[in-house]
């Protein structure tokens, strides 16, 4: 049995222009002590993902419309709410993109850090303590008791996220939902905070679901990938299958796009067009008024995610029917 | 709900008005005023008695056909009263309010065009000002150099200026940042034209949200020292002396408290709601969606 | 922090050094003498009493030595209250005038921030907008106008309390709640604002993701942001609250140093008038530092004294 198994999930938001669909029927599993990268442009609908399945969506405006997100046995998306409160921060961990303004200003990294403990295991002030600078020295912070009483502003943005991610982790989560924890960072710490996400995984055996808008971040540490596209699922597979040989258009032209999969000297490639307006109804593919393969059927036809026999899941019409093949034949022009 | 093809300059304007006729409290608050400033205007065109005059015969009468607001223990009416009440304390207000704007404008603008030490200097001695227990000042100015109603708008101007110097130094220090700014000087503008033409146009809109919202607190201070019984003087009569009459006996006449009461209070209510609705519209940064 | 106080206090030198020198020459250049209203004096007591107060030697000679007695916490004999200094008067009077403050200050805050935060959790609500029309009504009907209002309410009509006087806790109850309204209302509205900045930020959500309830995260990670307005408005406040109480002391006959002041000022008294400005603008200066540390104690980003 998965760990967490969601499906059909869709989000709305309701504002005066209309509703915007922000997420639509997605579903996907993620068994324990897995990885699961979650990739996609700006506004594709991933944060949105993390944020319904936790209860983090501020309602209103948005609204879950359906869908189903089995965690050991419990929905969370129709739990109480303290049910679910007493599942985040416990047994599912997060870590936000922006570790500058993810930390409370006013409250020492102490007394932030060690809030899940108190909260959820009932510990005192100085058990709590001690384990919050085991867990400081854990992500590789120096003189912890020291650093648990100063405030985020003494902190360089890297320490930050050592911080959240120490705080994610300090009760042992069965699951951890990073959304793009390294967007926000130097180059340089990138590689560090993924690093550390990783070993961590791997000491306390929780799941992570890493979403990122850059692939070359999931190539490195996912098992498993998802490709989201105007809040719904284009492709997903194992990261071997989705990113060396994708089988939708739209992961392609992602990968097109990345300057390492460019050959020297060739023009970069970007893709055409800009996402669609999700307030409106999207009939067949929403990649395909974007998409160089696109032909009567993508626009106007059905559009639904396809697992293929080996695992592959793919949402184009075109490969699902068999007459088109993604091959070398396409990829003039960039080398892997 | 701003339309981009917009280009000419007086758009912002335009947008501000528009957003503050949707909003209600402050369109409700701007007439409420306007009546209230007419009446007290015209009030001896229209005051069914004259000011003085007494009916001693009648003494204190409930509101009723002939007072509309009934009289006070000297038979004299007051909605008369009211309405000439009103003229003075629209005058205090406006007044002071105008003396502090000169000087909190002028200091402000100075302060932050100089920068540097200048600036440094002028903003501590803000600084120390605000320590200063001025309400003190204005009271021991009243009582010993007479209730002049001169006196009262220079005083009460100068306990209001530091606010809106700070205010308006803010403003200067952001826009003096601006590139037009730095094209003037490049083109040789003098100093006073780059104050005028430059610096005062683009603070007008912190100006005059400031200015609504210092004059119900002028009009405020001056009720205040009236209460006392340090602001204008007998017979002439201002709200906030009105109110102190009628507090002293409001146990048999408690209309003498109510109306002045209430007139004191709508003009405060429109004048805040007012500049709370100018400062949603001149600061889109802090509008409602 | 010491060092801070420290700066703070020797700052405060020049402040109170004009008060002083500004009140003590404003007394004496005014027309009229503390005396003037006595009719029936003889020359010759008239005499004996300038003598006695030392008003027959030149004005800077007084000058001179008021300041001296400055020096030593001397603020002189009242000229209005014979055999009493001013340090006594202010000693007896100002208990009473604190008590009524604190009572006032605490009242508002309570309330303020009730209704801020209430207010704040559902914007655009009836649950903002009752309270916050509440609130600029709170600002908008002066002191003068609600103390007898209540007076007659609470004390004529219903006979619950007395309307004057300062004996038992019940007569602090109408003239707490006169001076405390439209503090009440000013904090709630500053407290709505800054929560309104404070809720929607990364790190509320990071305090929910933790599984922190509902109530903890208004309380402690939003709460000490979201007042830090209110805690700025105290300052300005203290002073607010100060001069308020004249009104106040007045309307309800509260035997406390703004009534004092007030009628020091009508009687000319030469040393109670400066005496008690002097006073005041300590008071002023010491709250406004209290207000400052409690700042940079709600707001680490912030050190003393930069």
């Amino acid at each position: 049995m998965p760990l967490l198994s969601v499906t059909n999930l869709s989000t709305s938001f309701h504002s005066r222009r209309g509703t915007v669909r922000v997420v639509n029927s997605v579903g996907f599993n993620i068994d324990k002590g897995e990885t699961l990268g979650i990739a996609g442009e700006s506004g594709s609908g991933k944060s949105v993902l993390c944020y319904s399945l936790t209860g983090l969506v501020p309602q209103p405006p948005g609204t879950i419309e359906s869908g189903e997100a089995l965690f050991d046995g419990c929905d969370l998306l129709k739990c109480t709410t303290e049910k679910l409160r007493s599942i985040r921060g416990n047994r599912i961990g997060m870590i936000f993109q922006d570790p500058m303004t993810s930390l409370n200003p006013y409250l020492s990294i102490g007394s932030q850090l060690v809030e899940p403990l108190t909260i959820h295991r009932g510990l005192s002030k100085k058990e709590a303590s001690a384990r919050g600078i085991d867990a400081l020295t854990e992500v590789g912070i120096q003189d912890a008791p020291r650093r648990m009483r100063q405030f985020p502003h003494e902190f360089s943005g890297g320490m930050r996220q050592r911080v959240m991610i120490a705080m994610a982790l300090i009760n042992n989560p069965d699951l951890v939902i990073a959304d793009e924890p390294t967007t926000a960072l130097d180059v340089t710490v990138q590689a560090q905070i993924l690093d550390l996400i990783g070993a961590l995984q791997h000491k306390h055996n929780s799941a992570v679901i890493l979403v990122t808008h850059d692939l070359g971040v999931i190539a490195g540490i996912c098992k498993r990938v998802m490709i989201m596209y105007a809040g719904r699922v284009l492709e997903s597979g194992s990261a071997g299958q989705v990113l060396s040989r994708p089988r939708h258009p739209y992961t392609f032209a992602l990968q097109k796009s990345m300057p390492a999969f460019t050959k020297r000297g060739n023009e970069l490639y970007t893709i055409p067009g800009a996402p669609p307006d999700l307030s409106r109804e999207i009939i067949g593919c929403p990649f395909a008024p974007r998409c160089e393969f696109k032909i009567d059927k993508c626009v106007n036809g059905p559009c639904q995610l396809l697992v293929h026999k080996d695992g592959h899941a793919t949402a184009c019409v075109r490969i699902n029917d068999g007459d088109l093949l993604l091959d070398t034949k396409y990829r003039a022009g960039f080398t892997e | 709900m701003m339309k981009p093809d917009r280009k000419n300059g007086t758009s912002l304007y335009r947008d501000a008005v528009y957003r503050l006729t949707k909003n209600r409290a402050a369109v409700v608050g701007f007439f409420c005023l306007i009546v209230l400033l007419v009446l007290s205007a015209l009030a001896p065109l229209i005051a069914p008695y004259s000011f003085s005059a007494q009916d001693l015969a009648l003494g204190a009468s409930p509101p009723g056909p002939r007072h509309w607001l009934g009289t006070d223990i000297l038979g004299r009416d007051l909605l008369t009263r009211v309405l000439y009440g009103g003229q003075i304390s629209f005058l205090v207000g406006f007044s002071a309010t105008a003396v502090s704007l000169v000087i909190g404008v002028l200091y402000g603008t100075v302060s932050g065009y100089c920068g540097g030490k200048t600036d440094a200097a002028m903003m501590r001695f803000i600084d120390i000002m605000y320590a200063f227990p001025f309400t003190i000042f204005v009271i021991i100015l009243m009582v010993f150099f007479g209730r002049n109603i001169v006196l009262l708008f220079c005083a009460i101007g100068a306990v209001e200026w530091l606010t809106m110097a700070r205010i308006i130094r803010g403003q200067v220090l952001t826009l003096k940042k601006q590139e037009y700014i730095e094209a003037a000087v490049a083109m040789g503008l003098s100093l006073h034209k780059i104050v005028l033409r430059h610096l005062i146009p683009n603070v007008l809109g912190p100006i005059i949200v400031y200015t609504t919202l210092t004059i119900p607190q002028v009009m405020l201070l001056e009720a205040f020292l009236s209460f006392l019984g340090l602001g204008v003087q007998p017979p002439m009569s201002s709200w906030g002396l009105l109110v102190k009459e009628g507090a002293d006996s409001m146990e048999q006449y408690w209309w003498l408290l109510i109306f002045p009461g209430l007139a004191l209070s709508i003009t405060l209510f429109s004048l805040n709601f007012l500049g709370d609705g100018l400062r949603d519209a001149l600061d889109p940064r802090t509008a409602k969606d | 922090m010491l060092s801070f106080i420290v700066r703070r206090v020797i700052e405060t030198i020049p402040t109170l050094f004009i008060i002083a020198t500004l009140t003590f020459f404003m007394v004496r250049l005014a027309p009229g003498g503390p005396f003037s209203s006595e009719k029936n004096v003889s020359p010759q007591v008239l005499r004996n009493l300038n003598e006695h107060y030392g008003l027959d030697k030149p004005v800077l000679a007084q000058y001179a030595g008021y300041l001296k007695n400055i020096v030593k916490g001397d603020l002189g004999p009242s000229f209005k209250y014979p055999n009493r200094t001013v340090n006594e008067l202010i000693a007896t009077s100002f208990p009473v005038s604190l008590e009524l403050g604190v009572l006032a200050t605490a009242l508002a805050l309570a309330l303020g921030l009730t209704a801020g935060i209430i207010a704040s959790l559902r914007p655009n609500s009836l649950a903002d907008y009752a309270p916050m029309t509440l609130a600029m009504a709170g600002i908008c009907i002066p002191t003068f106008v609600v103390g007898p209002l209540l007076a007659l309410l609470f004390g004529l009509n219903l006979g619950w309390v007395n309307v004057s006087g300062w004996h038992s806790f019940p007569d602090r109850v109408l003239p707490a709640i006169t001076l405390g309204l439209p503090y009440a209302a000013y904090i709630a509205r500053l407290c709505r604002s800054g929560m309104l900045e404070i809720l929607p930020q990364d790190f509320i959500r990071t305090a929910r993701a933790k599984g922190v309830p509902e109530w903890k995260i208004i309380l402690k990670h939003a709460l000490k942001g979201g007042i830090l307005p209110v805690v700025s408005f105290l300052g300005p406040a203290t002073a607010g609250i100060i001069t308020g109480s004249f009104v106040v002391e007045t309307i309800f006959q509260v035997p406390g140093l703004g009534r004092h002041f007030v009628n020091a000022a009508f009687n000319r008294d030469y040393t109670m008038v400066p005496g008690i400005a002097l006073f005041y603008g300590s008071l002023m200066i010491v709250f406004n530092m209290l207000v400052d540390i409690a700042y940079a104690w709600l707001n680490p980003r912030i050190r003393l004294g930069e």
